[in-house]
């Protein structure tokens, strides 16, 4: 149906701004504006529009709402309240923080500690739903949930003394391991300018890299550990929004040329063409070698943007990646296969 | 014009204070916007205590997700009437599956009805002289769309008019909605 491709063209976007579409609708409209500019603007728009309709019936709530809000907001995800390092001066001199060279772009220094705070809050909900029997279970690579959260609290004590950040507090594994993550947190969003200093990745290696490369791969390895926990316990996945999944698919492409080499698989003046779906949609140009600026593309992988991250963490295995491949399939079995090299424990 | 750049940044800055764990941020926004809120939450659902679950739920999922907001695709101001509308919607429809029909009251019948304090600021009695302005027939499909929380559907059947009529219809009247807005320099 041609609407199911523009419907900003067909009248179906209104009804959709509005949420007057059946459910069915209203997925498939949500998808289509996930990958095209033009109507997702528009929607933007409409929703506006819509938004001043809600201004005309606004009525004062209750006096007491405004408390019980912000204390489940507060039970929630606990806050910093005035007088801490986090005031608004702290919060806009972190937004002011540009600093070229980001992850491969230029990342506002305050999104990738939002992105990693995000994940802390994340992860920090799901400990407080965990009984005694869950911090027991078993994970993959790890003997139980409380051994992986310990494993999780030493690589951020590891970056908290890269970035010259205090160490946590000693106490049970979720106190420690939240004391440690939120002083990185605090101390990131405090001061942007630490992320301009030398930090080092976690994993076997402890590669070089700079303070907001080290930062993304702590929000993706505390996304990925949350999911691990996740999974043992049977409950669904919870992927970060999609400007999440881009940080660490810039994260992955900038060490993949140097994974390529350490596998022997490296290949000078090639390049291959990330074309990555969904949530965290994009296209990345992958030189196959270090040192080198992408060329024209000699492959074309095209997958989900939340799978390719799955497979940067090594909870995918290449050969059950989902994906097509356009042009030289080798290229990309090699591309693949070094993705994989690049997750931590 | 001042206030349709300074709205862009005042939301960016906001949303960095909230990725950054600053409650007085979330504050700060409620006593700006819980009143719109609150206010569409109550009208869609006819409900009080509903009303009072959407606008924590609305403020608290700010709280958790505040990256979720991308300033360059909208206001906040939009993005909070979304998720109130959404939830507030998604409301009226579990309860129409449980076969009890939302109530009829005269607080649901248009804006300008209800006997709480509504908030007549300029911008209030813009939207409402711009909606008023409509022709009766738009009008209608839009109220019962937005304000009653019903699909293109059902309010083609309230109307008794065809599928593609109610959708064309909501359609035109949120494009002339717009213009109208736009004309009193009320949107920009």
């Amino acid at each position: 149906m041609s609407e199911d491709r523009h419907p900003a063209a067909s009248g179906a976007l209104a009804a959709w701004a509005l949420d007057a579409c059946p459910s069915d609708e209203a997925t498939v409209i949500g998808e289509h504006l996930s990958a095209c500019g033009p109507c997702s603007r528009e929607a933007g728009r409409l929703r506006d529009t819509a938004g001043l309709l809600a201004a005309a019936v606004a009525v004062r709530p209750p006096p007491r709402l405004r408390e019980s809000v912000l204390a489940a907001a507060r039970r929630s995800r606990p806050g910093t309240s005035a007088g801490s390092a986090l005031d608004a001066g702290a919060a806009a001199t972190a937004t002011a923080g540009m600093v070229a060279g980001a992850v491969a772009g230029a990342v506002p220094a305050e999104d990738l500690a939002g992105a990693y705070a995000e994940q802390v809050a994340g992860m920090d909900r799901l400990l407080g739903t965990l009984t005694a029997a869950h911090w027991r279970t078993p994970v993959p690579r790890y003997a139980s949930v409380l051994d992986l959260v310990a494993h999780l609290t030493g690589n951020d004590a590891a970056f908290a003394a890269d970035l010259g950040l205090p160490a946590g507090r000693a106490g049970g594994a979720r106190e420690a391991w939240y004391a440690q993550a939120g002083a990185v947190v605090r101390g990131v969003s405090a001061d942007a300018r630490l992320l301009d200093r030398r930090a080092s990745l976690a994993g076997a290696e402890r590669v070089p890299a700079s303070g907001r490369v080290a930062l993304v791969q702590r929000a993706f390895e505390t996304w990925t550990h949350a999911d691990d926990i996740r999974a043992a316990l049977g409950r669904p996945a919870e992927p970060p929004p999609g400007e999440h999944l881009r940080f660490v698919v810039e994260l992955g492409t900038g060490l993949l040329p140097r994974a390529l080499r350490a596998l022997g698989r490296h290949h000078p003046g090639r390049t291959a063409r990330l074309l990555l779906t969904g949530p965290g949609a994009g296209e990345w140009l992958v030189p196959l070698a270090p040192g080198e600026g992408p060329g024209l593309p000699d492959v074309t992988v095209i997958a989900s943007a939340e799978d390719f991250c799955r497979l940067l963490a090594d909870r995918i295995a290449p050969a059950r990646f989902p994906h097509r491949t356009e042009g030289d399939r080798a290229l990309a079995d090699d591309l693949l296969r070094a993705a994989a090299t690049l997750g931590c424990d | 014009m001042d206030a349709s750049e300074a709205a862009p940044a005042r939301d960016a800055d906001l949303r960095a204070r909230l990725a950054a764990g600053d409650d007085d941020a979330l504050g700060e926004i409620y006593d700006m916007y819980a009143p719109l809120v609150h206010g569409l939450a109550r009208r869609v659902t006819g409900d009080a205590e509903a009303a009072r679950d959407v606008t924590q739920e609305v403020f608290v999922g700010l709280w958790e997700r505040p990256l979720a907001f991308d300033p360059e695709r909208g206001s906040l101001r939009g993005w909070l009437a979304t998720l109130a509308h959404r939830r507030a919607v998604d409301w009226v429809r579990r309860e129409a599956r449980r076969r009890r029909p939302p109530p009829e009251d005269a607080d649901r019948t248009g804006p300008g009805g209800a006997d709480e304090a509504v908030l007549a600021g300029e911008l209030a009695s813009g939207v409402k002289r711009s909606l008023n302005a409509l022709s009766p027939p738009l009008r209608d499909a839009l109220e019962l769309a937005y304000y009653r929380g019903l699909t293109y559907r059902e309010v083609a059947v309230a109307l008794g008019i065809p599928e593609g009529t109610a959708k064309s219809r909501i359609r035109s009247a949120l494009a002339q909605l717009g213009r109208r807005l736009e004309s009193e320099g009320l949107f920009p």
